[in-house]
């Protein structure tokens, strides 16, 4: 990896200083989510078949989080 | 001695034939010229640009890009002046695993015609010239180590090793190693049979004319992608141009894709950068490459001191719970060595396709610039993503924390260039090989077709790994040494 920012005739060159982006759940639909689990309801979000390993028991993947099943119920009341 | 090309006079160096003209004085270009000068050989060190960076030189880099992600400014991802693209490194090292030296079923053409013992022996003198620390037991993060993950260790370059800085002195008070600075290389010319240089023909700036070097041997050190772009032009009596026989030339470039993968929290605190790799035995199962998948803070590791700590913070008093249900929120972490960034580099497939080749537009020198064209294969994004997974995967089963995964790659995505993007690492461009129709060079990175013409640097690559290729490339250098050694002195 480079870091040392090289400046020259208004170019910049300073590779992996990007902060991770990407959007993150809203508190609002985090907690209808846990408190939609909390009830039996299915997770929303539709993530589940598209992580590696998200059949593994005992897991789940919530807007992209991978938790145990146990986590949202938990959550939902902290 | 350091002398200018610019002021050069008529016959500059006409009837002298040194033993070795060494082209680039990056970190392989100087390691191999102070290697051979002290051991007591007449070196020609040619450098394109000058002490300092001068916008002449670094202008002649100007290039286009095709593919996706969209690749770096190429006047901007390398450094045209003494000490090369050492000039900007960050630091990160560390030597390729052994396995990345072994043939892999579902990476065709992989392989090195050595393995890394044939490196190996070269530790000391790399971790001296890079001023690295001991190597010790990498940090880990899980109770019991999964099978398919590997702890892996970096080591920090600090003060970081600039070749230029390193040697200068060394190379102004030396008998033995000419340094030419502001030496452009233009051509190279070939013996009568074409299968030796006789001569590598140089221009200057400011002076007209050109002027040649000659040597016994030569040794091309001007990285991964001006290294080919040298070669491609180098056409003016083989049309291919020169070691390019089999078309290859500029072929299966590589670079290590980087990503940011997710965020994560964990149970305890942070201290240090914590970087898996998987098995080989997890590779050839999930058909995926190597990587190293990095587990820490971005803001700190960026740091241009950064050396694996992380910094300690007052103990967190706030529960596990609350930190990942106010994360989750999207809040501001309360105790930031609790939160952290997973982030992979990952080898790549070798791809014909991402190359390095000519375009019409000329350069101020007469030679054709180039274009690099870099594309991310199905496997590659495989890898990134069960990099990914699987830490979140292993974090939640451990029970040692959570972690979200982003979601491009969650729902297999073509990636931007925010998203995917190199390590300015060129890689693989005169990949390294035993056979002539998949490498240009042998392995004592000498080209094929030609007897004293060899390659410093990681174009010799014949993959990549995950490891940041300094280190490697200091390694190879030094070895290139002692085999122009045994060469010239028999």
């Amino acid at each position: 990896m480079q870091h040392r920012a090289f400046v020259t005739g208004g170019r910049v060159q300073n590779d992996n200083s990007r902060p991770e982006s990407g959007p993150v759940p809203s508190r609002r639909a985090f907690m209808a989510a846990a408190a939609a689990t909390a009830v039996g309801l299915a997770v929303p979000g539709g993530w589940a078949a598209a992580a590696a390993g998200a059949e593994t028991t005992g897991l789940i993947v919530h807007d992209g989080w991978v938790l145990r099943t146990t986590d949202l119920p938990r959550l939902a009341r902290a | 001695m350091i002398l200018d090309s610019e002021a050069r006079t008529d016959g500059w160096f006409a009837d002298k034939t040194f033993d070795v003209c060494v082209i680039g004085s990056g970190p392989a270009g100087a390691t191999i010229a102070h290697r051979l000068g002290a051991r007591g050989f007449q070196v020609a060190l040619c450098e394109a640009g000058g002490l300092l960076l001068t916008p002449d030189s670094q202008d002649l880099y100007q290039g286009t890009s095709t593919g996706s992600p969209q690749y770096y400014d190429l006047t901007a991802c390398r450094l045209r002046f003494f000490g090369g693209s050492s000039n900007h490194w960050g630091g990160w090292t560390r030597p390729l695993d052994a396995y990345d030296f072994e043939p892999k079923a579902h990476n065709p053409l992989s392989g090195w015609p050595i393995d890394r013992s044939a490196l190996d022996i070269y530790a000391g003198e790399a971790d001296a010239i890079l001023h690295l620390p001991l190597d010790t037991a990498p940090a880990d993060f899980f109770d019991v180590h999964p099978d398919e993950l590997i702890p892996r260790l970096f080591r920090f370059s600090r003060p970081t090793t600039r070749f230029g800085d390193l040697y200068k002195d060394d190379f102004a008070k030396s008998a033995n190693v000419t340094v030419y600075l502001n030496a452009n290389l233009v051509d190279m010319r070939l013996g009568d049979s074409l299968k030796a240089v006789n001569e590598a023909v140089f221009q200057s700036y400011a002076t007209p004319g050109r002027f040649s070097i000659k040597a016994r041997a030569f040794a091309l050190c001007l990285g991964g992608l001006e290294g080919p772009r040298f070669l491609l032009n180098a056409n003016s009596q083989i049309n291919a141009g020169l070691g390019n026989e089999n078309d290859l030339v500029g072929r299966y470039f590589l670079e290590h894709a980087h990503a940011p993968v997710g965020r994560l929290v964990v149970r305890q605190p942070l201290t240090r950068m914590i970087c898996y790799s998987p098995t080989p035995e997890f590779m050839n199962e999930k058909q995926i490459l190597n990587f190293g998948l990095r587990i820490g803070s971005f803001d700190q590791w960026n740091r241009p001191d950064f050396t694996g700590a992380l910094d300690p913070e007052p103990a967190c008093t706030i529960d596990f719970d609350t930190l990942l249900k106010a994360e989750m929120a999207g809040e501001k972490p309360a105790c930031p060595a609790m939160v952290g960034d997973a982030f992979v580099a990952c080898e790549q497939l070798l791809n014909p396709d991402n190359r390095v080749t000519l375009t019409d537009t000329r350069d101020r020198f007469g030679m054709r610039e180039m274009n690099l064209n870099w594309t991310l294969s199905d496997m590659d994004r495989r890898t990134l993503k069960t990099a990914a997974t699987q830490l979140a995967q292993r974090m939640a089963e451990a029970d040692v924390g959570r972690m979200r995964v982003l979601p491009w790659l969650l729902n297999d995505e073509m990636p931007n260039k925010d998203q995917v993007y190199g390590g300015n690492h060129h890689m693989g461009t005169t990949r390294m090989s035993a056979d002539p129709k998949t490498g240009v060079v042998d392995a004592d990175c000498k080209v094929h077709s030609l007897a004293n013409l060899y390659i410093g640097g990681s174009s010799v690559f014949a993959t990549s790994g995950h490891a940041n290729p300094t280190y490697s490339i200091t390694q190879l250098a030094l070895r290139l040494g002692d085999h122009l050694t045994t060469v010239l002195r028999s």
